[in-house]
Parts: C-alpha cells; sequence; structure tokens
C-alpha cells in the first residue's frame, strides 16, 4: 500500500481499516501524522459541538441596535456622494479592481514603449564583379532623374549595394534600372530599415492621426482622388487633389491644401508631393502641424517661450527654437526638432 | 420598495439564536460575529423586498451572511497566513491537545485555512448540522458538488493542524520501529 492509497481509505469514513492499513500506517510517520492530525480535528469538532453555546443577544435589543443602524446608514446616505461613498466602503474588492484598471490604463497610454517603424529600402546585388563600378555613375544619373535624389551607391569585393530609397517601390524600380543598364537578371535583395522609435501608446496614436493613408491597390486614379480629398476635408482641409499614372505605371498625387487659421480669414497654402509608394499600394499623406506665433510687439524671448508652449501641446518637449531678424524686417522664428534614432 | 420590516423581523426571530451562533462561529469570535451578524441583517432588511418565497428566508438570510462576511470580513490570502502563524505560536506553549483551550484553539486553527464558502459549509454541516441536502438547496448546488467541497474542506483543515501533531519519542524512524498512537491501534 502507497500513502495515496492510504490517504484514501483514511478520508473514507466508510472503509474497513485492514491490517494493511495498519501496517503502512506503522511504516510511514507522514501518514501517521496525518491520522493523529485527523483526530485531532474530530476532537475539537466534537467538542465544539457540545460546548454551550454564548449567550445571544435578547431579540429586542438587537431590533433596537438594527434599526438605529439603519437609520444612521440612511442618513449618512442622503446625498449621492456620501451614498457612493458607502457603497464602495462596502465593496473594497470592485474599489480594488477599479483602482488596479486604473493603473493599468496610466501604464499602456503613458509608458514609452518602443517600436519599430521603416524609414527607407536598401537593394543589394552580390557577385556581379566589374559590372558594378562601370554602372555606378549612370545608375546614379537614372535615379536623380527619377527623383530619387538622396539615394547613396556602394561597392564592394562582394556586393553593390543602393542606399537611401524612400519606399519598396523605389528600391523595385532601382534595382531595375541596375539590371537593364548591367545587362544582367540577377535576383535583387530588397532590404528593410527600420528604426527603434519609442512613445506612449496615446503619442503613437497621435502620430498616426497626422498621417492620411489610403489604400491605392486596384482603385482607379479618379477614385484615390476622390478618397484623398474626402479624407482631407474630413481633417479639416480644403485639397484640390490630382492624381495621375504615367505610361510607364507610375503614379503621382499632387496635392494643394489649404486650411483656415482660427477665426482670422488667413489661409495656409500648402503643397505636398508624394508618390504612390509603400506597402501594399498604400498613398500616405502627412500632414503638416500648424503653428501660428505673433510676432509684433513682442521679445525674442516672448515668442520662442510661446512657441515652445505651441510645439508642446502638439506632443513636441525637445525642439530648438530661435528668432533672428528676417530679410522684410519681420522676425524669422525657426524650429528644430532632433530625434533619436536608433536602428 | 417599500420593506415590511415588520414581517421581516418577524421571519427573524425564531431562527435568531442559531443565526447569530452560526455568524459567531463563521467569524471566529463572539465581537466579529455579532457585527457581522447586524451587518447581515441590515443587508437582508435593505433586499426583503426581493424575497418572493417567505418559507426559504433561513437559507436567504444565510446566504446574506455568507456573502457579507466575504465582502467585508473575508480575509486574504496572506492574512490567512498571518494568523494561522499567531494561532500557532500560541497554541505551542501549550502541548496538551486534548485539553478544552486547546481543542478550541486547533478548531480556530483549522477554520483559519479554509476560506468563506468552505468554513461556512463545515460550520453549518459539522457544528450546525444542517444535512447535505439542505446545504445543497442553501448553495443551489448538487449534493455531490456538497460532498466534495466538504471533503476539501476537511483536508485543508487536517493539513493546517499537522504542524502541531507533537514529535514525541514513539514516532520514529523505520529503522528504529514506529509504534501506533493508541487511538490508531483501537480503530482495528
Amino acid at each position: 500500500m502507497n500513502c495515496r492509497k492510504a490517504r484514501l481509505l483514511l478520508n473514507n469514513k466508510d472503509a474497513i481499516i485492514n491490517m494493511e492499513l495498519i501496517k503502512h500506517l506503522k511504516n510511514c510517520p507522514s501518514c501517521a501524522r496525518e491520522v493523529h492530525a485527523s483526530e485531532i480535528l474530530e476532537s475539537a469538532l466534537r467538542h465544539e459541538r457540545g460546548a454551550q453555546p454564548a449567550p445571544e443577544t435578547p431579540f429586542n435589543i438587537l431590533r433596537a441596535k438594527v434599526d438605529a443602524l439603519s437609520t444612521r446608514r440612511t442618513i449618512k446616505e442622503k446625498t449621492i456622494m456620501s451614498r457612493i461613498k458607502n457603497q464602495l466602503a462596502r465593496r473594497p474588492r470592485l474599489v480594488a479592481g477599479f483602482g488596479l484598471a486604473l493603473v493599468a490604463f496610466l501604464f499602456v497610454t503613458l509608458f514609452p514603449f518602443s517600436y519599430t517603424r521603416t524609414v527607407g529600402y536598401t537593394v543589394s546585388f552580390n557577385n556581379i564583379g566589374s559590372l558594378a563600378t562601370q554602372t555606378s555613375e549612370p545608375l546614379a544619373k537614372v535615379l536623380s532623374s527619377m527623383g530619387y535624389k538622396d539615394v547613396n551607391i556602394m561597392i564592394t569585393d562582394e556586393e553593390f549595394k543602393i542606399t537611401g530609397l524612400p519606399t519598396r517601390d523605389a528600391a523595385r524600380e532601382a534595382s531595375l534600372a541596375f539590371q537593364k543598364l548591367a545587362g544582367i537578371s540577377a535576383e535583387p535583395l530588397i532590404n528593410k530599415v527600420t528604426e527603434k522609435a519609442s512613445g506612449s501608446l496615446y503619442a503613437q496614436a497621435l502620430e498616426k492621426q497626422r498621417t492620411i493613408e489610403i489604400d491605392a491597390a486596384g482603385k482607379s486614379d479618379s477614385e484615390i482622388q476622390a478618397e484623398l480629398t474626402q479624407k482631407l476635408s474630413e481633417a479639416g482641409y480644403q485639397a484640390n487633389v490630382s492624381v495621375t499614372t504615367d505610361p510607364s505605371g507610375e503614379r503621382k498625387v499632387l496635392i494643394d491644401m489649404s486650411k483656415e487659421a482660427g477665426d482670422t480669414t488667413e489661409k495656409e497654402n500648402m503643397i505636398i508631393n508624394c508618390k504612390d509608394g509603400g506597402d501594399s499600394g498604400k498613398v500616405s499623406v502627412g500632414l503638416p502641424i500648424p503653428l501660428k506665433v505673433e510676432t509684433e510687439g513682442k521679445t525674442d524671448d516672448q515668442i520662442i517661450q510661446e512657441m515652445k508652449a505651441k510645439l508642446a501641446e502638439q506632443g513636441i518637449t525637445d525642439a530648438e527654437v530661435t528668432v533672428s531678424p528676417g530679410p522684410d524686417g519681420k522676425k524669422r522664428v525657426e524650429v528644430k526638432v532632433q530625434k533619436e534614432e536608433h536602428r | 420598495m417599500q420593506v415590511d420590516s415588520e414581517k421581516f423581523w418577524k421571519l427573524l426571530e425564531p431562527i435568531h439564536p442559531k443565526a447569530e451562533s452560526f455568524c459567531r462561529r463563521l467569524a471566529g469570535n463572539r465581537d466579529d460575529g455579532d457585527d457581522l451578524y447586524q451587518e447581515a441583517l441590515l443587508a437582508a432588511l435593505a433586499r426583503f423586498g426581493t424575497l418572493r418565497d417567505e418559507g426559504a428566508f433561513k437559507p436567504w438570510l444565510y446566504r446574506i451572511a455568507i456573502n457579507t462576511h466575504k465582502n467585508r470580513f473575508g480575509r486574504g490570502w496572506w492574512r490567512k497566513r498571518v494568523r494561522l502563524d499567531d494561532l500557532a505560536d500560541e497554541l505551542q506553549s501549550n502541548e496538551d491537545l486534548s485539553s478544552d483551550y486547546s481543542r478550541k484553539k486547533c478548531l480556530q486553527i483549522a477554520l483559519s485555512a479554509l476560506d468563506t464558502n468552505e468554513r461556512a459549509l463545515i460550520v453549518l454541516h459539522e457544528l450546525e448540522g444542517w444535512s447535505i441536502g439542505e446545504l445543497g438547496k442553501l448553495y443551489v448546488r448538487p449534493e455531490g458538488t456538497i460532498k466534495a467541497r466538504l471533503w476539501r474542506a476537511r483536508q485543508k483543515m487536517r493539513k493546517a493542524l499537522i504542524p502541531l501533531v507533537p514529535q514525541n519519542e514513539k514516532n520514529k524512524t523505520r529503522e528504529d520501529g514506529y509504534e501506533l498512537p493508541e487511538s490508531t491501534a483501537t480503530a482495528e
């Protein structure tokens, strides 16, 4: 017999105590102690059953006490706030639950989680030998004419690499251009360049809100034009949107936006050029943050403080603001925002 | 909702001694038990209008008492641990577990290891004499479930008392030869 069987028998009031069990108890101090504990428990329960109970509270006194308590509580709960306070005091676990939920909410919204975002693409070709050196200059000219002015071409013994491409489509175009120039059909390796950024979920949501994104896949130019116009209008911008696709299949989106600035009739004019790019044919439009500070009659320090306050409202706290005289005699306000990039 | 308090007190009067005694045993001592009882009566008085069957007044009141204990007087596991240790410390100075004081303390230690529902089950079944059927109606559970819960509660109580079992000379290792305590031998 093992301990498990022995304990099953001991716990079963109807079980028969046999020699095997007794032999086990002789040899197993642990089970023997449990038997002893069981006897102590039975003895305590028997004693309590037979014990003389404490005298009961006389019924009329009990009734008077409860009625008095009830009246006091009714008076206490006259105002809504005291009612709520009393209800909560009676439910400490509910209050603790709410407190925990609040802490969790604040943590999720304020804690600066890190996230990764794509900042560009690179294209690389391996083992193409002297072709790389010959085609690098013409390739640079072609890419410049396509509008990719910030690209770099790096050549090593083993690899030909193009960096600084803004979108995946740009990477594809660059690799096609190189293949045609070099007369090769080698498969390019397109890699994402990502950077780690950090910000609370609230700040991340704010960042997303400043960008309008639509899925352009399978849509005609007029459909994209209509959708962009509508989304910009919802964001408060009066926009003239023009979407065209050239013979090579490249889609160009031109947006001429203006927005009412507060109560004044002044309008800000912004022209944003963006190309159909990104993953899955999405069109992204980054909305500028409108910031205006009146400079007339104010000192440089006052202008700087006001600008910093407006930037802080937009969640930008590490900006460098300088004031200098402009060419037209008016003061010129320059804002520099630096972000740490982790790649 | 207008509460007929006269009816409430009329229904309470015959069961008042047992109900009060239950609350005292559930809380573990007289003072806490009286507080619990009064709180439970206040809650029951406020909700008396919702009671449809006056015949079920007794289990309805007991359920309110158990829930009141759980909400206001039920202790977290960390407090339970502290209380168990305190009680066990009180007992160790008195080694004779057959004395009335020791038996009372042992029962307190055993009950302290249980949560509110388990404690209520043990108190009602073992001390107040409720049948499994009555407990089943109180908790609205089948009898099998009640029996299983009682079994688990007793196991917990036993485990809580094991540290108190005296380590006397008779409890020796196998090599030295272990002799059964007298009471177990007579169970044959």
